[in-house]
Formats: structure tokens, sequence, C-alpha cells
């Protein structure tokens, strides 16, 4: 399925709070073995990360940081386990990899079950669904009001990133984004320095195809700005 | 039959007494004997959405007729409908009083609109009705009251000036805090030190502090519930640092909502057993095998701050608890009273209890709060004259089991 109803009571299992969650299970190679725990933060999130393009390039970009992609459809997360898993066995001598995984979730609905305050620095939106009909806006990912929810994740300084290749959602973000208060948004020349954007606009699935279309692909950053 | 009150609600000294039954609203003084004071009936189109939808369908043919001169379109039809349709229920949804308890606060289904009366003894002077977007579910004030909070099915907060008659169109109105979930309740509430903040709870179990009127700064959310939200209150007496929060998890919590952390988790499953009877059943379609399975919550907190205590109401219940709750937040059972008939709602003040239960007459009841005593309130359900004809199970309607999730895969 290529489309999956964010506001549906789907069997999703989500911790009762951030503490509640068992991250050991999903950065094996992060637990302290005395505590039995991880010896840091999630700290990268990929809010509907699809295929896992997005993760596998940035891993080795930011080997000291843990990055997650989130994703709502069952068969898309199952894929990207495996190849997660399989980039893990491949680089067993190096560790590569240990540091990406993937959670079968609703960001929309429960994204301050998975993570504290201010714990995330990075947050990608990569070519979300642009729910075309006026009706259906409210399940667009980046709305007013779900901006507020990104905003406590993010600590002061942490950058949202989105891409698309629908001009209109594009517009749509940039404008959101623009009026709300606690973000502020990043130059052009801030996007051409920064590695993340050109790495999200190389390797994601969508992206690739998008590339292999000869499509546009717009890019907006925003910085989270203090209250 | 005649249809039962679903909301009341009394003023601090209880000498007035809103009864909200279908889509019409009475007003009481009392409090030694209740009498009728005034009422107001909401008439507003119960098919408000149908018509609208034909008025602007409508004004789109005959601008394009204008512009292109032909009529190749039929004019749209006048939307019916059907015969098999269930029957429009319309309620006042939720009733509240301002904090200074000048005005009157409630929603109706029709037109999903915040209503505001100015109260003169008694008398209801309406003096403005703004339509909202989505069909709503809770209100609050501002603590200065010159903002109402509307939350909505949809999950979106509302800011509704309260005596500005300016109408602002749906269209045109933005959310100030969202979840994506529908809201079961908001409370602006003060820390003490004169910063206001507003409390939403949803149906999936989140309950989130946000500032005020910074509602995109979120404060904090504070996680333990299980089972959708039904209820806040944040005691007077508590020093504006406890919520106590219930709603289909088999314990009441209590917190340090400052602080962001559970001061309190009362479980009430043990107590809650030798009332339980066969409403209480789960549904056919989630019940286990043996038949046995219970499904209960609570639906409603009550505060008396003349006694310290809450009074909690639950689903499908003939019977209510009183509930102390220290200064700190600390909760402990002080008794459970046996009612005759399963409870719809209630309010409370000083220490009188007035509750609204299911049944064919005399459906409401005042109990004092100090010898338990109670009293049929049969005058004041006498001036009730809205009538029940439909077919289907009213009383089903009014259950807040309905909010509980069921997994669709």
């Amino acid at each position: 399925r290529a489309h999956s109803n964010p506001f549906s009571d789907h069997k999703l299992e989500y911790p009762r709070n951030p503490d509640a969650m068992d991250w050991g299970r999903y950065y094996p190679g992060y637990v302290d073995p005395e505590t039995g725990k991880l010896d840091r933060r999630v700290e990268i999130a990929d809010i509907g990360c699809g295929f896992g393009g997005l993760l596998v390039d940035l891993a080795p970009q930011f080997p000291e940081q843990l990055i997650l992609g989130m994703e709502i459809r069952v068969q898309v997360t199952k894929y990207v386990e495996d190849r997660i898993l399989a980039l893990r066995q491949q680089h067993k001598d190096t560790n590569a990899y240990q540091n990406i995984s993937v959670i079968r979730g609703n960001a929309m609905k429960f994204l301050p079950n998975f993570f504290h305050k201010a714990q995330l620095s990075k947050m990608f939106f990569c070519f979300p669904d642009p729910h075309f009909k006026q009706r259906k806006h409210k399940a667009r990912i980046v709305t007013a009001t779900l901006l507020s929810e990104y905003a406590y994740v993010l600590r002061e300084g942490g950058v949202v990133y989105t891409i698309t290749d629908v001009e209109d959602l594009h517009q749509w973000m940039v404008s959101h984004l623009d009026e709300h208060p606690l973000f502020e948004r990043l130059s052009k020349e801030w996007e051409d320095q920064d590695v993340c954007v050109a790495t999200m606009r190389e390797s994601t699935e969508e992206g690739k195809k998008v590339a292999r279309n000869n499509g546009d692909k717009f890019v907006a950053c925003y910085r989270r700005i203090a209250v | 039959m005649k249809h039962p009150f679903q909301k009341v609600l009394l003023n601090s000294d209880a000498s007035l007494l809103f009864a909200a039954a279908g889509n019409k609203v009475y007003v009481f003084s009392g409090p030694e004997s209740w009498k009728l004071v005034d009422s107001w009936v909401d008439t507003v189109d119960p098919n408000y959405s149908l018509i609208k939808e034909y008025e602007a369908r409508i004004q789109r043919y005959e601008q394009e007729v204008k512009e292109s001169g032909s009529t190749d379109h039929r004019p749209p039809k006048v939307p019916t409908p059907g015969a098999g349709a269930p029957a429009k229920i319309c309620y006042i949804r939720d009733i509240q009083l301002s904090r200074n308890e000048k005005y009157l606060i409630l929603t109706t289904d029709t037109d999903k609109a915040v209503v505001v009366f100015e109260i003169i003894d008694g008398h209801l002077k309406e003096v403005k009705r703004q339509p909202l977007p989505k069909r709503t579910c809770s209100i609050t004030t501002s603590l200065d009251d010159t903002k109402i909070l509307v939350g909505d099915k949809f999950g979106d907060v509302y800011s509704v000036d309260t005596l500005d008659p300016e109408i602002v169109s749906e269209k045109d109105l933005v959310p100030v805090l969202g979840h994506v979930s529908m809201l079961t309740s908001v409370l602006n509430i003060g820390n003490g030190s004169g910063k206001e903040f507003v409390i939403t709870t949803d149906r999936d179990e989140h309950i989130r502090i946000s500032q005020f009127p910074k509602s995109y700064v979120i404060e904090n959310w504070l996680f333990e519930h299980e089972e959708f939200i039904s209820s806040i209150v944040a005691p007077q007496w508590c020093d504006n640092k406890v919520l106590i929060s219930a709603g289909g998890d088999k314990f009441i919590c209590s917190w340090n909502w400052q602080e962001g952390s559970l001061v309190d988790k009362f479980d009430y499953s043990a107590d809650i057993e030798p009332f339980l009877t066969a409403e209480n059943l789960a549904p056919s379609r989630f019940q286990n095998e043996e038949g046995d399975l219970m499904e209960y919550a609570v639906s409603q907190l009550i505060q008396v701050p003349k006694l310290n205590k809450l009074v909690v109401l639950f689903d499908r219940l003939a019977a209510f608890f009183v509930v102390s709750v220290s200064a700190d937040g600390k909760l402990a059972l002080d008794k459970s009273v046996s009612v005759s008939s399963t409870i719809i709602c209630g309010a409370a003040n000083n220490n009188r209890l007035i509750l609204s239960v299911k049944g064919d007459e005399n459906c409401l009841l005042e109990y004092n709060l100090e010898n338990w005593e109670h009293k049929e309130l049969t005058e004041v359900y006498g001036c009730n004259d809205v009538e029940w004809n439909e077919k289907g199970d009213l009383f089903a309607s009014f259950s807040v089991n309905q909010l509980r999730k069921r997994s669709e895969h």
C-alpha cells in the first residue's frame, strides 16, 4: 500500500512514555553492559523514512549519533529492518550501521511517547504524502499544530529538514513553518554548505525517482529557536 | 418518553441550576426549592451543514450560469436524508459558566457553535453565537474570562472571544493548538505565580500542558494512562498544584502538573466490582469466550470544594464514589453510594450533588453530601418538555465507553 491513514486506530506498539521505551532492541551495539540501557539517546529522526535510503546514507556521516526512521506502513518498515540487519551483518568487522534503526509508528499521534523534550537535533521530512485534497490537509505531516510537537522534541538550534517534489506542498510547509514562532528559516547559503541537505537531495528512493524523471526538488530547512 | 438531562451544572453557591435536555437548556433558581426561571432552545435546523453545503453549491451554479450563459447543468438538488437515515440527534453538548459566573457558555451540535449568554437574575440573554468547523467536545475559559477555548472531535482547540460581537467565518478560524486525536477535555489553569496554561486530553491517553496564550509552546506531557481520558479537574483546595485525571483505565491519577510528576494512582477496580451489572459487559464483538469481560470507565470527575472531595461518576453505573483529595494530591476512597438507577451526569457545589439518572420519570436526584440523604427533584423534572420518540438506545449515546480504542488491524 502506498498510503496509510494516520488517524485510524492501527494496532501500533508505542511506549507509555519515553523512559518506557526499550531502545536496546533497536541499537544493540550501544547497550551499556552494566545498566542494560543505551549509552546515548536517539538524536536524529527521519519521519516517514520510506525505504530507508536517507538512514543508510546518514549512518556513516554521523557515526557517533543514533538515527531513527519512523514509518507507518508495516511492509515498508519490515523491508527497512531487513535492509539494516543485512548491512550490519556485512559490516560486522567495523560495526558500521549499528547507529541506524527503524520503528513502525505513527509520528503524528505518538511522537512525544518516544522522545523527551529537546531530545532531537535533526528531524527529516522527506517527500511526505502530499494529501492534495483540501479536506485531507490535516493529514499532512507538517501542520501549524503539529509543528508545536516537533518544536517540543527538538532542542534549541535543532533543524527541521523538508524536501518535496510537489511545489504546492512545499509552499504549504514553508508558509506554516514561517508562521510558527518557534522556527526560523535557514538561508540558501546554509543549505548549500549543509551535508544533510546534499544527502537528502540524493539519497532517498523518492529523490532518485524524481531525479530520473527530471523533476524539481524543493528544499526548506528551519532552525528551532528559543521561545 | 422524556429526554433525560444530559448535562447539569450548578453555580458556586448552588443558587442556580442549569440542565440541558436534548437541544434545550433550562435555568432553575434555588436552592431550597427549584423554580424554573428561563429556558432556551436551539432552533437551528439539524441539517444545518447540508443546507450550508447546498447554498454554496447553488451559489457556484448561479455563478457558472452567469459567466457562461449556458444552462447545460441542472441546478443542484436539495439534499435530503434518505428514508433509512438514522434520526439526526442534536444536543447541547457542553455547558459551562465563565469564572465570574456572569456568562453561560454552551455548544450546539446543529451548527457546531459556541453560544454565549449573559445571565441576568437567572435569565439568559444571548450575546453571541460562533459556529465552528467541527463538532465540539469540551469548553473552558481563560483565567480572565475574555477567551473561550473549545476542543473538537478533530483534535483542534479554537479560541473564541467571549464578548466581541464579530463572528468569524468558519473557514477563517485557525486552531490555537491541536492533537491528532479526538479531544476529550480542555482546561485552563494558573500556576499561582501569574502564568497561565491550557491542559488538553485526548482519546490516545495524552495529557498535554501548553502555555497560554502562547499555546504553541508545549511545557510537558503527563504519561500514565493506558486508555482514553474522559475527565480532568484541578481541585480548588490544592493551591494550583494538583490535577486529577481519569477515563477508561481502572485507576484515577493525581499529578503535580507543574513538575510533571505522578503523585498518586488510585485503583478502583476492586471497589467498583460490587456495582457492576450486565450493562457493563463488553460489547459482544469484543467479549471473551466466557462472556464475562466487564468494561468500565470514569465518566466524570466533579469537585466539591466545600468538602475537599471529588465525586466520581462511572459509565453505565448506578453508584458514585466520594474520593478525598489531600492538599498535595493524595487520593483516598471516602465512600461509595448506591443510586436507584444508572447515572448519566452530575454537578456539585456547596454540599449539594445533582444527578441525572436513567429512567422513565423523576430522573433528577439531589444528594446532601453531609448526611447522604437524597430527594427526587420532581418539580425540576416536571418542567422538562423535551420528548424522545426515536428508536434506538438513547442511553448508549451517553456512554463514554465508546471512546475505547478497538484495533482495526
